[in-house]
This record gives C-alpha cells, structure tokens and sequence, in this order.
C-alpha cells in the first residue's frame, strides 16, 4: 500500500514539465557556475581558491538549498493538496487507504521526486568541470565525496526538514498559501540569522551562517584541501532542524484526519418577523443597467484596489509576515555596530541605511511570494470563471493587483520606520527627521520595490503555474543584481528598479544632490514600469489557460484611444529621462565601462612605462592657492612648485601627469618647452631648453579647474559637497614622472592583456626603492604654503599654521603655512563649523565639528592630550604647535592623518554612542591612532618596499594601544584583541595573492593592523614597555625627517633585537618575521577545597606552536615558551569584568604539548585560562578559557 | 441575435473539441443539448469570451464578439458549471462586488439590485452567510443571480442543473423561466427535461459538431409516427440491438423497454407517443 502510493506520487510529481523546467535551471545555474567560473573568480574568490573545492562546493549548494524554497512547496504541499483541488479527495478519502500509507506514501513518493530533480545541481557543478572552455587553472581534481558531503549532507538535510515542514502544515491547513509561507519564512528567517550577531547561526534552517563561520578563518590552502566534514556545530544544526521538523511532522499525522467537517449553512425558514418585513420591501423587479463611461472603471478601480489591500490586510498571512518582518527589522535596527562593535546614536539616516541592509534582499523575496498570491487569487477559489467574464477591464485588476503588492512593501517599510522611531524615542533621541523616513524611506526606497512589483506580476501573469512564475522572477533578479559582474552591464540605463542605487544620507551636509541621479532613475524606471504594466494587463488571463499563441492573437483586441495615449505618454516620459540621463552620464560627464578603464589603463601602460625608469625632478617647495565652490560644484587651483634635481643625473626631459578628472588651464615649467600633450591621459611632457643638472631647480607653474556637472553613471562624486568638502590634493595637481599606480593591477586582468604580474610592492631589499616613500612618489619632504578661499559661512582648513585670514566680496579666504617641511600630502576641508578648543601643554588642540555632533568631541580632546603627552615623553617631541581635528561627511568612513591636521569622518567618531563603559572607546582611540601618524608618518617615514606600512600604521596602532591601555586599564584591552585577531584570522582567508610576515607586509591592512596590533602589544608583553619604547626612540632619533634614505621595517627590529637583547630573538622572529600560530587550549580545569578554607586549582594545558606560508600550509614547530595563565573569579569576556576578578595572571614556561600546573589560591576561581587575553595569535581563541569544575 | 459562424476549436494536446459549429440562436431560451464531452463548455466558454476559438466567427447584434470581448461582457451573464467564490465572502458582499465589476456603481441602485436578486433567487434569508459554506442547489442559485446582475442581454448557464435534486432543479428551472423572452438565454445541459421543460429553441451537439437543430415541438414533430416501443427481456437486448435501430432503452420493472425509429411499425412493437429523448438519441445516433 504505503510502497504503490509513494510510486504512484512519484511518477504523477516527477513525470511534469515543471519537473523537465526546474531540472534544467537548476543545472544550467549549476554548470555555468563552474564552467564559467572566471567570471565569479574576481567577486566571489579572490583567485587562490578553486571552483570545484570542497569549500566552494560547500558554499553553492548551500546557496542552492535557499533555491530550493520556491520549489518545495508546490511538490511537497501539492503532494496532499491536489486532491482538495480537484475534488479528488471525496473519493480518494472513502477508498480503504490507510492514514499510514496516504500520508507516508505521498510523502515519500514527492520527496524522491524532489530529491532526483535537486540532484541536476550537484551533477550540473561536476560535468562543469569538463566544459571544454573553460579555464583549467580555474579547477583541482574532483573529489566525488565533496559533492556527496555538500548534497546529501548539507542540501538534502535542510530540504527534508524544510519539506517536513511544509508538509505537516499542508496536513493540517489544506491551503497552499501556508505553504508558501513557511517557506518565506525559513528565507526570512535565514536573513535574520545571517545580519544579526545576536541570534546563534545554529537557527539558520540552510546551515549558511555556520559554514559561514566554521570557514571564516580558512586559508586559501585550507580552502582548497579542507575535506567537507560535519563538525559539532554543523551537526548540532542539522539535528536540530531535523528535530523541529519531525516533530511538527508527527504533530500533523496525529492531527490529520480523512474526514473534513464541512461548515454547511442551512436555510432556515422560521426566520424572525423583522427579517421578513425586510424582505418584503425588497422591490424585486428592480434590476439595475450599467452606465458605461471611464468614470465608472475608475470606480471600479478604486473599489477593486480597496477589496485587494483589504484583502491581503485582513488575510492571516499577512500577520505572519508583518511578524516575521519585525523580527527581522528588529535585529538589524538595534545592532547598530560601526567599527569595534561600537554602538552609534539612533540617528534617522543610520537606522535607515539598517532599515534597507535588512530589507534589500527580503523584500524581493516577499515579492516573489505575495505576487504569487495576489495574481492567483481568482484561480485558487475557482472564482476565475465567473470574475473573468465580467466587463471589467484588464487594467482594473492589473492595476489593483499591483496596488496591493505594493501596500505590503510600503507596509514593511513603515513597519521597520516605526520600530525605528520608537527606539529613537525610548533612547532620548529627537531629532527624528520624520522628512527623510518618508522622502528616502517610503518614496525614494520603496517605490524601486514598486516597480519590481509590476515585474513580478507580469511573471505571475505569463508564467502557467505560481512555482515557474517566481522562479522566473528569482531569476531574473539574479541576473539584474550580478549583470554588472557577469555580463558586464554598467550603464543605469539598462538597471531596472534595483533599490540598492542608495544614495547616501549625511547629517552634516543635508543636500540631496546625491540622489537626484536616483529620482531621475526613477522616473524614468517608472515608464519602464508602465510598459511592463500595460503587457500585464494585455496578456492578463481571462478564463482558461491558452498557450502563448492564442495569448497573442487576443492582442488585438487591444485597441483604444486610452491605450494609445498611456503608451505615447509613457514613451514620452521613457525617451525624455531616458535621454536625460544619457546626457548627464555620456555627455557632460564622460561614460567609462570597467572594460573602458582597463583598456585605457593598458594603454597608458604600453605607451608611458618606457618612461618609468627615466631620471625625474622632485618637487621640493610647494605654493598652492586653492577657491573651492562648494555650491558651484568648483574648484580652482594655482600653484607655483620648485623642482630640484635629487639624481647624480642630468635630466632632459620632466613628464607630468595631470589627473584626467582636471582641467589643465594653464602649465609652464621654467626654461623647458612643452614637447607633447596627451589630454587622454593629461600626460604631458616637456623637453629641457638646457638640462637641469643634479641638484639644479626649475619652477612649475600650473592653474587646474574642476567643474562637476550634472550626474556621472557610476558612483557619485563625494569629496565636493555643499557642506563638507574634503578633497586631497591630488585630485587636482600634477604628479612628476611615469605614475606606476594608474596600471592594471590586478593579476588576472593583466594576465586577460597578456600582461606580466605587477610586483604588489618593492621587495624589501630593493634599495633603491628606499629612497621613495609610499605617500607620494614624485616627492620628500616640501615646504609648503596655501591660501585657500570658500564662500561665506564656512571655514575652510588645509596643513599649517592659519597667517592671515579676511573676506573678499562674499568670499573668506585663509592664508595657511607650515614651518617645517612635510610630506606632499596634504588636503582641503570646507564646512559650517562649530570649534571647540583645549591647549596641551603650548600645543592649541581644536576640534572642528558640525554643530549637532558634540557627543565625543571632548573624549576626542582628552584623546588628543592623552597621545600628545605620551607620545612625547616616549618617542620624541611633538613637532607642531597646532593638533586640528575635523569632521567630514560620513559619505567615507576613514579618519586621516595630515600634518597638523586630522580630518575624521561623521562616521566613526562623532556620532559613537559611548555611554556604555564597556564598550571600547572609538573616538578615543581613532584619535589616539591619528595622532601617532604625527610620529609615525610625518616624522618617521617608511619607504616604499614590503613593510613599510608596519612602520607606519602598526606603530600608530601600538601607540594607541598603550594610550587606550593608561586610560581604561589592561584588563579592558581583551576585546578590543580579540576584535583585532578575529579580523586579522578573516583578511588572510580573503587574501587573493597570499599572506607575509608582518615585517614584508605589502600594504595589507589585515596585517599591518590588525596582526600589528597584535604583535605589538605581545611584544611590549614579553620585552617590556620600555625596551620597545627605546627602539622607537632610537628610530625617531635616527629617522625623523630623513629622506635619504627612508626609513625601512629592518631598521626597526634591529633596534629592537639590540634593546631586547639576544634571549628574544626568536620571539621577535616569531612575530615579525614569520607567520605565526600559537595553538593554545586549557584542557582541564578543577578546584577543590582545602581543609584550611582555601582553593587547590589543577589546571591542564595544551600548546602547539606552528609556522605557515603565504597560501597557508602548516609546518609545526616546538612551543618553548612563556604564557599567561590566569585564574578569575568571572569570565573575561563578560560585560563588567575588570581588576578585582583576577586571582593570578602571570607567565609560566611551557613546552610542546599537555602541561599540568598547580595553584593554591585564597578565593575560588570561577574561569581558568591560558593567554586569556588573547595577546598570542590562536586560531581558535575561545578553548583558551574555561570553566572551572568543582571536586 | 447571436450567430456561430464556423467555429472550431483544436486543444493544444490535439483534441477536436469543436468542429465547424455554425448557429443562429434567436432570443429566448435556447437548449443546447449534449452528453458529456460533446464540446458544450468549448462552446460556452468561448461564448463568454473565456477562451479563443481555433478558427470562426461569433456575432451578438452584428458586433464581432472576438475582436471586441468588452462589448459582449458588458451584456453577458456567465454562469459556469463549476466555479468556486472568495473564500470569506457572503452571498450580499460578492453580489455586490461582481455588481461594482459589472458596472453598477451606485450604491444605492447597487443594494437595491442586489437585494431584489437575492429574493428573486431566494437567498435572502442567508445573504450574510458565506456561499463556500452553501448546498449545491444554494450555490446555483447565487449563480444564476449573479449571471442576473446588471440585466444582461445574453446569459449563458453552462450545466446548472448537474447534481441537483428534483426540488432544487424546478426551483431553477423556475428561476430560468422567469427570465424573460426578450433576451438570449443559452442553456446548455446533458438532461433532456431541462431542454423540454425550457427551451423554444434547441441544437444538439456531440463530438463538437451540430448534429440536430430546430425547436422541440417540430422536431418532435418530425418523428411523429415513426417510433415504436416493445418490452423486452434484458437478455434480449444485443440481439434487438443487431437488428434493429435502437434509439434507447431503459429498465422498467425488471424488463427493458426499448424503443426504435423505422417507417413502418415492426411486428411486436406498439406505437409510442415521440418525445424529445426520441430525438436526442436519435441525433447522437446519427452522429456517431
């Protein structure tokens, strides 16, 4: 019995056209996935990491398995619920079928049908592999077990708990549509998991969040050779969801019952008086004609628009999925974190942004689902017949239908808005800009999902089931979203309605230039939508389903004056914005493709490196006056800059490159002739009239102008705003010499030119290169001068000491100059700013902030006081008299160290909300960094070869560390490490071309930060404050101001193996110029109580110690070495923990593997450890605390 | 008033389900008689604009019902033979929307509208109830009320009697006679009583095509003299069958009793009375 009802459900479910239509699309996406793995090799890999390992397997069909949502319902669901549909079931239900063999049977019979068509995805990956285009290198060996893991260990178990589901709701609801939403609801679920931190990635139903996090420190090596497995969380999810589904599944057999009571109203003849009195004043003869006129079809309209919102309001599932939704929007509005997991203030224009990160990618989805729904109302109910031969017209519905697809997303949104705004009113906060919730929130964003709605309808509309229709959509929005990378689509004018076109909200600059690109987008999206909307209504289904062809030849039924004039209306408003855009992206500005750019990059390349070993002046003295018109969209430079011949050669001929976004009014060089122009790439040349002799000068004169127009198709301009302009200077002045950074860089794209790989940086041995320095290449130090002018009611700041200041016209202009000479690095802010100012000890310390934004402003001071007065004392005197912060526009989140002068985004620091002591100060320390670049940079400054950036930017993180650490203590650092190492293990699993020792770094910020961090700190830990305070010193000493040459990463460990003395060389080898891991892990901790009151803690450790190369394989080394082991009385990791929990913390010698070590201590500890604050790199830090076990 | 020119109708897996249908169907109650899978609801249905023809014409006062659906909905009541509703809707609120779809906007005439079909239809006692919850013979009478609504000059009732029992079928029967005479009414159906008890005019179609057209009474007429019954053992039907042209045979106490069409009365069969079954059968008969 149960064996012939499963066979008999197998052949009606598998034997289907949309069986033959899934299957297919599944291994089509399957195999060009492989085949055509290239085009993901940039996004999605990074290039070391083949298509067909184990990890990439893992990772596609994981994605899959999200696929199959759309699928199951229809197969899983449709499994009970074709019956009920076609009447089948009276009869099926009277037959002497057993509950047992109906439910099982059906069960089993579509789940193998379902199961053989998910299989063309893992069969579609593996014959991708054998496509004979496409690029060997891109493909190891297949290994049949990964593809066996990944399908039936990780696909096919979150499809059978998924079809489990949705068949037990099937069981006990008998209506599709809760099928559907079970379905949307393991999506939404899925995405709830995966952007909040909060909920564990055991609750992911695809099991992505705990692969996500179980690979997220993989190397490339590990990638590629890790052999898929089933590790204790990976288990622990799939049990689980395996657990939740059978038992709603056995719930549902329980409840399920053959016979369904049918509600049957009854006439009832004794009806009251009343009733019958109503009855007889019914005038029976009446029977109402229709008028027929466009009024009465707007009537008709309205009262259809009303009966479809009302109908999606009032129905159950939309509770659920408002329910759903508010989980989601929930999370991703209270996890605010910037950088360092710290919390910022609930200001509109953040929680907006969370608003649409939770949204975007949700709210398709929902799409794909509701539209479903709504189009195929009539049909489910069977009402179809009766509501089809009605003399409404097509649009009525169309347009109603949509409506009411469009009332659920602007229901969501404001859903989210309103969570929003209470938490901006629970926390205090009241500058709600209730004008941005509406204009960005509702119109600006939602209305793109508008557009998609009339999209999706119009898949529901052609498609002959609800399954295909979403699946087309799904599709198609795949497509749309990756065009850019996979077809090398770019121009907006081919995008349609992809809400992610965000255009950036600032508080400080409140103009909404930067989403005028966007309004037009959207008008003219909106005539696109139009169209969509009138082939919706002509092909809308009225009565039975007819092939495409009959569809077509009722076409021209389609004839009306309305008609014609939508469509000419529309046609209007598609080629007027059509064409405007086009005019503002190809005609006032100019249009490049990806291809474009690379073409011309390849150009310059074969044209100008014959130059690049050419002996070039260097710019010495830098006069500069700069007129920003930050409303004008303007800036106008001057400039007069001395060049000195620095070379042991006589120089013929100097080469300036003008950046191309400049115009190049004016450009005379003392003494010299212009020989050629190339206005393509604003490379000029100039020919000597009699050479310029080594250490011989010439003048270079120049006037550059930037005008902005209009809108560009790719990212709007930033750094030119109403308010808050900050632009760099070589945005507009010239650069001396063949630039090497405007060639291709990225290895695959040379090798697509046929060209060799680019070295990322000089080797560190390359002395030569220690004569440049790696800000700018075409200059030392410079004297520097600039007077800079913007309109009224700003300030406008650049490197130096403010001279003079006055107004002219409605103009102000300030006249800046710095005493001593500086890197040629320098940049111009212009704002409406409040200034607040502090002297440290004769140093004027000013903070340059909008006015809304004093929350950190004094932290940032204290910050500022703090560095200066240990950065002094430790390293060598401050150089400035002057220390300016200045807040920028959050459009970039970056804080940057001029001379003098650290411009510091809205972003990061301003808006921290700080009130929570445990969290790490972000203002604090950002401003601690940015000062040490006085030192570290504009002082000392590192050559451009491998390492340069340790000198530079880990400095400036160790010096922050140990400010931070005077400040709150060292018991508090423990986060802001572990932050450090979990982004340090991340990078190097991203790092396309391989990881190197910290001391060779090649402008890795995951090194030179976040390992930086981490080894400086170990560093101090083992050597001492002092000792590496002496090295940095000798290092300012020998290296400030110097140029010839410049300082290198060698410089310093030596000083530091000369103070450190020769005991710890190994550790500073280990750190600096090795990748090391330390394996670290308590494996047993007890305490027991002693006679005398106190506490005897055994405690066991394990420690490994091992050396990996840049791809990450291992070698293992012996550990010979001291650690901390600490006892504490509360877990460190917790909120609140501080000094008074630390019963021991001290170094003990350990050897390679287990140790056993004993304490006698007064208090009973409740954590042991061993390095507890994570000082040494361990890739799995959280074995290396543990709760302690009482005997 | 309405005219079927050529109509043929291929269904994508092959089946013919109409063939050359030509008619002329003049106001008043028109039967279209048929058994199961004749093609009656490919005609209905595409009477109602629900489904394009193959090929052919179909013309309601001269206006051409393909290229211009609208104007053929706007005067059409379509009751189909098996439709579902909205599922939380009562009697009162679906009539009223499909009256707002059929162009009744105001709402005062709408209630009113509204009101006198559902006492014509005797609904009135349970309009507040929802129709998913009605009985058969409930739910056709909401169908043919809402067939009624906006006063259609075509009404097209596809099977409405299948499955009722004898009660609720002359209620509707009663129902559809009220309609009037001065407007089509298409009423297509399987029984022959529906035809006899209603129709003026009648057609019968089976394997798509017409095969017997005209009224009932000079149709009957036709055959007058010309059908003889005899009652037979069962066992003897086959060989009755062989030798003569049997039109139908049904069991009367035990035994069968068949009758047949010749011009001369055969020995042993008694004249019998022709009624309408006698051409039914006999036009499916001579179409086969």
């Amino acid at each position: 019995m149960l064996f012939s009802v499963a066979r008999y459900e197998f052949r009606y479910m598998f034997f289907s056209l949309p069986t033959l239509i899934i299957s297919c699309l599944l291994f089509g996406l399957a195999f060009l996935f492989t085949a055509n793995g290239i085009e993901f090799q940039g996004t999605a890999r990074g290039g070391n990491v083949y298509i067909n390992s184990g990890y990439m397997i893992a990772k596609f069909i994981i994605l899959m398995s999200i696929l199959t949502t759309f699928i199951i319902p229809t197969y899983i669901g449709g499994a009970v619920l074709k019956d009920r549909g076609s009447h089948f079931d009276g009869i099926l239900f009277s037959t002497p079928i057993s509950k047992k063999g109906y439910i099982i049977g059906r069960f089993i019979g579509a789940f193998t049908a379902l199961s053989l068509i998910l299989v063309a995805a893992p069969i579609g990956m593996f014959l991708g592999t054998f496509w004979p285009w496409a690029l060997p290198e891109t493909f190891i060996t297949n290994e049949a077990s990964h593809y066996l893991t990944a399908f039936l260990g990780y696909m096919m178990p979150s499809v059978l708990a998924m079809s489990a589901l949705i068949y037990a709701v099937a069981l006990l609801t008998r209506n599709m549509l809760y099928c559907y939403f079970v379905a949307l609801a393991m999506v939404i679920l899925f995405i709830t998991v995966d952007i909040s931190t909060a909920i564990s990635g055991l609750w992911d139903p695809f099991m992505g969040d705990v692969f996500a996090e179980e690979s997220q420190y993989w190397t490339a090596a590990e990638r590629n050779t890790n052999v898929l497995g089933f590790s204790d969380s990976i288990l622990a999810n799939r049990l689980l969801w395996l657990t939740i589904a059978l038992s709603v599944f056995l719930f549902a057999y329980r409840l399920f019952s053959f016979t369904h009571v049918a509600k049957v109203a009854k006439e009832n003849p004794k009806k009251a008086l009343a009733e019958e009195k109503l009855k007889a004043a019914v005038d029976v003869s009446i029977n109402t004609a229709p008028e027929w006129s466009f009024s009465t079809h707007l009537q008709q309209l309205a009262f259809r628009t009303k009966f479809e919102m009302l109908s999606v309001i009032k129905s159950a599932p939309f509770v659920i999925l408002m329910s759903f939704s508010f989980f989601l929007l929930f999370f991703a509005l209270t996890g605010r974190e910037t950088l360092y997991d710290a919390n910022t203030y609930p200001l509109t224009r953040i929680l907006l942004s969370s608003i649409q990160q939770a949204l975007t990618g949700a709210l398709m989805v929902v799409l794909a689902f509701y539209s479903a729904e709504i189009i195929w109302r009539e049909r489910s109910c069977k009402f179809n017949e009766i509501i089809d031969a009605m003399p409404t017209p097509n649009w009525v519905f169309a347009i109603s239908k949509v409506a009411a697809l469009s009332l659920v997303m602007h229901a969501i949104v404001l859903l989210g808005i309103i969570i929003a705004i209470a938490l901006q009113i629970l926390s205090g906060y009241e500058n709600l800009q209730l004008g941005n919730y509406i204009g960005r929130g509702l119109i600006y964003y939602t209305i793109a999902y508008v557009y998609l709605a009339v999209l999706s309808c119009l898949f529901q509309v052609l498609a002959s089931n609800r399954m295909l229709g979403m699946l087309f959509f799904i599709i198609f929005m795949l497509i749309l979203t990756m065009s850019r990378d996979i077809l090398g689509v770019e121009h907006a004018l081919l995008s349609y309605g992809l809400p992610d076109m965000y255009a950036a909200l600032s508080d400080m600059n409140s103009d909404s230039r930067l989403a005028i690109a966007g309004m037009w987008l959207r008008l003219y999206w909106g005539s696109i939508a139009g169209f969509l909307l009138i082939v919706t209504y002509m092909f809308w289904p009225r009565g039975l389903a007819q092939s495409f062809m009959h569809r077509c030849r009722q076409l021209q039924t389609f004839q009306s004056k309305g008609l014609t004039f939508a469509t000419l209306a529309l046609l209007t408003v598609f080629i007027s914005t059509g064409s405007f855009i086009f005019y503002n992206t190809n005609s006032i500005n100019t249009y490049l493709t990806m291809t474009d750019i690379e073409q011309s990059k390849f150009e310059y390349e074969q044209k100008y490196r014959q130059y690049e070993n050419l002996p070039m002046p260097r710019i010495v003295d830098v006069k500069i006056d700069v007129d920003l018109y930050p409303y004008q969209r303007r800036v106008e430079a001057r400039s007069t800059q001395v060049l000195q011949n620095k070379t042991d050669q006589e120089i013929k001929t100097i080469h300036l490159i003008f950046p191309v976004q400049a115009k190049v009014i004016s450009v005379v060089l003392e003494e010299a002739i212009q020989q050629s122009v190339d206005e393509r790439f604003g490379y000029y040349i100039f020919k000597l009239n009699k050479p310029l002799v080594p250490g011989g000068k010439r003048t270079l004169s120049f006037e550059t102008l930037i005008q902005q127009q209009g809108f560009k198709n790719s990212r709007q301009d930033i750094t030119l705003v109403r308010n808050g302009t900050f632009i760099g200077n070589h945005r507009f002045t010239p650069r001396i010499g063949f630039y090497p950074s405007l060639m291709i860089s990225d290895r695959n794209t040379r090798r697509d030119y046929g060209l060799e790989p680019l070295p990322r940086m000089a080797k560190l041995t390359d002395t030569d290169s220690h004569h440049n320095n790696y800000v700018s290449h075409d200059s030392d130090f410079v004297e520097f001068e600039t007077t800079v002018s913007t309109v009224e009611g700003q300030q406008a700041i650049a490197p130096g000491y403010l001279m003079k200041e006055w107004q002219q016209g409605n103009r102000r202009y300030f006249h800046y100059k710095m005493d001593k000479p500086i890197m040629n690095y320098y940049g111009y802010l212009s704002a409406d700013y409040e200034v607040k100012r502090d002297v440290w000890n004769g140093v004027d310390i000013e903070v340059y902030y909008h006015n809304a934004h004093d929350y950190n402003v004094n932290r940032m001071i204290t910050s500022a006081k703090d560095s200066l007065a240990y950065y002094s004392e430790a390293f060598g005197e401050y150089q400035y008299r002057q220390l300016r912060i200045l807040e920028f526009p959050s459009y970039r989140t970056l804080a940057r160290a001029y001379p003098n002068t650290i411009p510091f985004s809205e972003g990061i620091g301003f808006v921290v909300d700080n009130t929570d002591p445990h969290q790490i100060d972000l203002p604090y320390y950002v401003t601690a960094h940015e000062v040490a670049h006085q030192w570290w940079a504009h002082q000392v400054m590192a050559a451009e070869v491998q390492g340069g950036t340790m000198l530079v930017e880990t400095l400036a993180q160790y010096s922050a560390l140990l400010v931070m650490e005077q400040k709150y203590g060292k018991h508090q650092l423990r986060k802001f490490l572990k932050y450090e190492l979990d982004k340090y293990l991340r990078g190097r699993s991203k790092d396309a071309e391989g990881e190197l020792p910290l001391y060779k770094v090649e402008d890795q910020p995951y090194i030179h930060y976040r390992k930086g961090a981490l080894v400086m700190y170990a560093l101090r830990d083992y050597v001492g404050e002092k000792t590496v305070n002496r090295a940095l010193k000798r290092l300012v000493n020998n290296h400030a101001f110097k140029s010839t040459p410049y300082a290198v990463s060698t410089d310093f460990i030596g000083y530091l193996k000369e103070a450190a003395g020769a005991e710890h060389n190994t550790l500073i080898e280990d750190l600096f110029e090795k990748i090391t891991f330390f394996d670290m892990k308590v494996s047993k901790g007890e305490v027991s109580e002693l006679a005398d009151g106190r506490f005897k803690v055994i405690l066991a450790v394990d420690v490994a110690k091992y050396y990996e190369d840049a791809m990450g394989n291992k070698t293992e080394v012996p550990f010979n070495f001291s650690v901390d082991i600490g006892l504490f009385l509360q877990d460190p990791g917790k909120r609140g923990y501080g000094e008074s929990d630390v019963l021991v913390l001290e170094k003990h010698r350990l050897n390679s593997g287990e140790t056993t070590l004993e304490f006698i201590v007064e208090e009973k500890p409740k954590y042991v450890g061993i390095d507890p604050y994570n000082k040494l790199i361990d890739r799995d830090s959280n074995d290396n605390l543990s709760k302690v076990e009482n005997f | 008033m309405l005219s079927i020119k050529g109509l043929t109708h291929i269904y994508d897996n092959g089946v013919k389900a109409l063939n050359n249908v030509n008619l002329t169907i003049p106001k008043g109650m028109f039967g279209l008689l048929g058994p199961n899978g004749a093609g009656k609801s490919s005609l209905m249905r595409t009477l109602a604009t629900l489904q394009q023809p193959t090929s052919g014409r179909i013309l309601f006062s001269e206006d051409d019902v393909l290229a211009e659906p609208i104007k053929l909905r706007r005067q059409l009541g379509y009751l189909p033979q098996d439709f579902g509703v909205y599922p939380r809707g009562s009697a009162y609120e679906l009539l009223d929307h499909l009256a707002v779809l059929k162009g009744i906007t105001n709402k005062k005439d709408r209630k009113k509208t509204v009101e006198a079909l559902l006492v014509q239809t005797n609904l009135f006692d349970v309009r507040n109830k929802k129709v998913s919850t009605y009985s058969g013979g409930m739910r056709q009478r909401f169908g043919i009320a809402q067939a009624l609504l906006g006063k259609p000059q075509l009404i097209i009732v596809d099977e409405p009697t299948a499955g009722l029992d004898p009660e609720e079928r002359n209620r509707f029967h009663n129902l559809l006679a009220d309609i009037g005479e001065d407007i089509v009414v298409i009423l297509s159906t399987h029984i022959v009583e529906d035809v006899a008890d209603l129709c003026p005019n009648m057609a019968v179609l089976a394997h798509g095509e017409i095969v017997s057209q005209g009224t009932p009474k000079k149709l009957i007429e036709e055959l007058k003299g010309r059908i003889w019954k005899k009652t037979i053992d069962k066992s003897d039907l086959t060989q009755y069958q062989q030798n003569y042209k049997v039109i139908s045979n049904h069991l009367c106490s035990g035994k069968v009793e068949i009758r047949v069409e010749l011009e001369v009365q055969p020995s042993g069969f008694e004249a019998a009375t022709a009624n309408l079954e006698d051409v039914y059968f006999l036009a499916l008969n001579q179409g086969a």
